[in-house]
């Protein structure tokens, strides 16, 4: 393969503004991704408007810098507040927030943006050899292949997110109707626009995340925040010892390896992947921590594994323009409004871009190492400034924000009714995840299924013919009758299926497991006072006693 | 070819599409909005979760652990119950949308053959949600503290409206005011300079710095 526009790249990219951009995108992903709650998916819808004005090269790069910038943001709040900031992290709070309380909050800081970077720069090495191979092969696709590719992802980030895998459907479902509101792109005519005419090119993409993400949480947060204000546990020194690194090294190794594998597979693994590092590390650790009491292993591996995880998930949407989870559904369309369309052809018809793509994610966790270890301190102080006052100053900056997509209110007013909606959903334990990414697919998986049906002239049967599709379809089929037979076969011999844990069935249950496992474990409820902050484990008080939980979807 | 058709049937679908606003929205986000800001108990989903919730001891005793005093308090089965109902109703609502669309047929799919596919799903998503709704123990009962984030809403709605008439500065300062003092019940002191010069930084950020049409005073 010919190097040349990765070096190229390379050269664009080292130019003194570009960093500049990038080490903006970094400190602001972080100071908006440390906020309580705001995950990455969040963090970027609402630092996008910043991108709006510039050209494509620095926006990119300032985007890569938002994306690490909030990943890491997440992080840290997991270990210094227990909050983290989307699934993936909550694995890194089950040990990173006993070693804060025990003063060594600095150590796991320390040691999580080593793991990042490690996790990340792996996986981008791969992405650059992979990414071209896939796309050339991605060329190949018609609408048959694309229809069963988007069902595939909609199914696997419905069953692999949050909570109940029906309300995740529903989510799924209203996110594919609203897709459908505005100018039908086959016929011309308008559908579900109740005779709005703003309504008529149908509803945004940022507007729809910045509510459900950012305003719902905030919102969340308004009605939970009376009761009791957290603080962050004092830190220590964050730069790591030699020790400290030597003790990470293998389990770093090994989440690397098992972050980029599993985050290869369309739906985001990130989550799956930090928690079976995790699982892993606890069986072999032989350190003087135990897990639970704040094991730097707990740490290390499962956020290489997340970072790795992370970074693997822009393989599919560089290569089949299909985003895998929420935040990479965020990044397609703040590429979208750069004018680049993330596919199988982007490496064909513009290389440069494609590479600075790539390029500026060596970049973006580059300078997340080395601005993460100094300014880690003034970045926890955000932590101390209270949310009644932070609070309002991010509606602000959303509102406005949004006023920028369109230069109208009406995009405002969609981000406050989806930051009700967005409330609600929380509320009543619907993830909004599928729904965004749904949102997003949902004109996609519309145009290809239509096409397919002209393509067979109705006649279904005759997809037999592809084979691409019909593997598709048939993992697609797996993924909705695996967790079924596994909870028949756990029905009828307990015993066998209860030590499952790497099955889909578990990977489904793993998250609400995670959420037990950072409120209520017996882990890491051993600190007496409790933890006033922590998200309610939804609906379980059984923590998990290993890494993942137990298998299968039904509870006792 | 195309444009007769359009005219011929826009006023059929927008009339249709008018009324189904009011039974399921274009989208749920809009009846679910309209419930919200009305308070701490909506009507439907909260009275109701609030009412059983104490009766059905079931789903709750699972669902706030003692050692969490800041979790939200759970909501019964009522809650899901509605939530599935009001997923269905949504669903059927857009079906009928749908089905004035036109379905078209498998050979020759129409403006409505995919949002009918897709509405049915909910359709039945709903009805399942609802049907297992004693099952769920993810959902939290609205407790008397939302009236702040109905607040916040309201606010919020008021000052965005009225940015476009005034320019931002005004209802931002004012909304930031409200929302730190009132709704997070900092002090006036504290509050209206960090309003006034959060305001000011927007302003230079995105009026100056990003040279965006915002509407404004200055």
């Amino acid at each position: 393969m010919d190097f040349t526009p990765v070096i190229e790249g390379f050269e664009v990219l080292l130019q003194p503004e570009n960093l500049l951009f990038c080490l903006i995108g970094v400190v602001a992903g972080m100071a908006i991704g440390v906020l309580p709650g705001l995950g990455p998916a969040a963090t970027i819808a609402i630092l996008l408007p910043l991108t709006y004005s510039m050209d494509p090269i620095p926006s990119i790069i300032m985007l890569a810098g938002i994306f690490y910038g909030g990943i890491y943001g997440g992080t840290v709040t997991a270990v210094l507040l227990k909050l983290p900031g989307e699934t993936a992290s909550a694995i890194t709070a089950l040990e990173g927030y006993p070693l804060a309380q025990k003063g060594q909050g600095g150590k796991a800081l320390g040691v999580g943006a080593v793991a990042s970077f490690i996790g990340g720069t792996v996986s981008i090495v791969v992405l650059t050899l992979v990414a071209p191979v896939i796309a050339g092969f991605a060329l190949e696709f018609g609408p048959p292949e694309y229809t069963a590719l988007t069902l595939l992802g909609i199914l696997l980030v419905a069953t692999i997110g949050n909570g109940s895998k029906l309300k995740a459907l529903a989510g799924a479902a209203l996110g594919l109707l609203l897709a459908t509101v505005g100018r039908d792109a086959f016929t011309g005519e308008l559908r579900y626009t109740a005779g709005n005419l703003e309504l008529t090119d149908g509803l945004q993409f940022v507007p729809i995340a910045m509510g459900v993400f950012g305003l719902a949480e905030i919102l969340y947060n308004l009605e939970r925040r009376r009761k009791s204000t957290s603080m962050p546990v004092a830190t220590d020194r964050v730069l790591p010892s030699k020790a400290t690194m030597k003790e990470s090294a293998a389990p770093i190794g090994r989440g690397g390896v098992l972050g980029f594998l599993l985050g290869l597979l369309p739906g985001g693994g990130a989550t799956v992947s930090a928690m079976a590092s995790y699982g892993i590390e606890k069986r072999l650790n032989k350190g003087s921590t135990p897990f639970g009491k704040g094991a730097i292993q707990g740490v290390a591996g499962p956020e290489t594994a997340n970072n790795a995880a992370a970074t693997a998930s822009f393989i599919p949407l560089l290569t089949l323009g299909i985003p895998a989870n929420a935040t990479m559904a965020v990044m397609f369309s703040a590429l979208l409004i750069q004018g680049i369309t993330p596919g199988p052809q982007l490496v064909a018809t513009d290389p440069d871009l494609f590479w600075s793509v790539i390029n500026s994610m060596y970049l973006g966790n580059i300078v997340l190492l080395i601005l993460a270890i100094p300014l880690i301190g003034v970045f926890v102080r955000i932590l101390y400034v209270r949310s009644s006052i932070l609070s309002p100053i991010i509606v602000l900056i959303v509102c406005i924000g949004a006023y920028t997509i369109s230069n109208r209110i009406f995009e405002v007013m969609v981000v406050i009714v989806f930051g009700v909606l967005g409330y609600l959903m929380k509320k009543y334990g619907f993830d909004p995840a599928p729904l965004v990414l749904a949102f997003v697919l949902g004109s996609l998986l519309e145009d290809n299924f239509r096409r397919s049906l002209l393509m067979f002239d109705g006649d279904v049967t005759r997809i037999t013919g592809h084979p691409i599709a019909m593997t598709l379809l048939g993992l697609f089929l797996l993924v909705v009758l695996i967790p079924i037979l596994l909870k028949l076969a756990k029905a009828r011999r307990p015993d066998l299926v209860g030590a499952d844990q790497t099955t889909a069935g578990a990977g489904a249950k793993v998250p609400a497991s995670v959420a037990a496992g950072t409120g209520t474990g017996p882990d890491t409820s051993a600190s007496p006072d409790g933890d006033p902050q922590d998200h309610p484990p939804k609906g379980s008080e059984e923590a998990p006693d290993e890494g993942s939980g137990p298998g299968g979807p039904s509870r006792p | 070819m195309m444009a007769p058709t359009e005219n011929k049937n826009a006023p059929a679908t927008g009339g249709y599409d008018r009324s189904g606003d009011h039974s399921h929205g274009p989208d749920a986000a809009r009846s679910s909005a309209g419930r919200s800001p009305n308070g701490p108990e909506p009507e439907g989903a909260a009275p109701g979760a609030a009412g059983t919730v104490a009766a059905d001891g079931t789903g709750e005793s699972s669902d706030a652990p003692a050692s969490d005093p800041d979790a939200a308090p759970g909501a019964g089965r009522a809650t899901n119950l509605v939530c599935g109902a009001v997923i269905s109703l949504v669903g059927a609502g857009a079906f009928a949308v749908a089905l004035d669309l036109g379905l078209g047929s498998l050979s020759r799919p129409g403006p409505g053959t995919w949002p009918a596919i897709v509405s049915l799903m909910l359709l039945v998503v709903g009805l399942l949600i609802a049907a297992r709704s004693a099952h769920f123990t993810d959902s939290e009962r609205i407790t008397k503290d939302a009236v702040g984030v109905a607040a916040g809403v309201i606010t919020l709605t008021v000052a965005v409206q009225l940015m476009p008439l005034v320019g931002f500065e005004l209802p931002s300062v004012a909304l930031l005011v409200f929302w730190m003092s009132v709704l997070g019940q900092e002090k006036l002191r504290l509050s209206v300079p960090i309003a006034v010069l959060t305001v000011a930084v927007v302003h230079l950020t995105f009026v100056h710095g990003l040279a965006v049409p915002v509407p404004r005073l200055f």
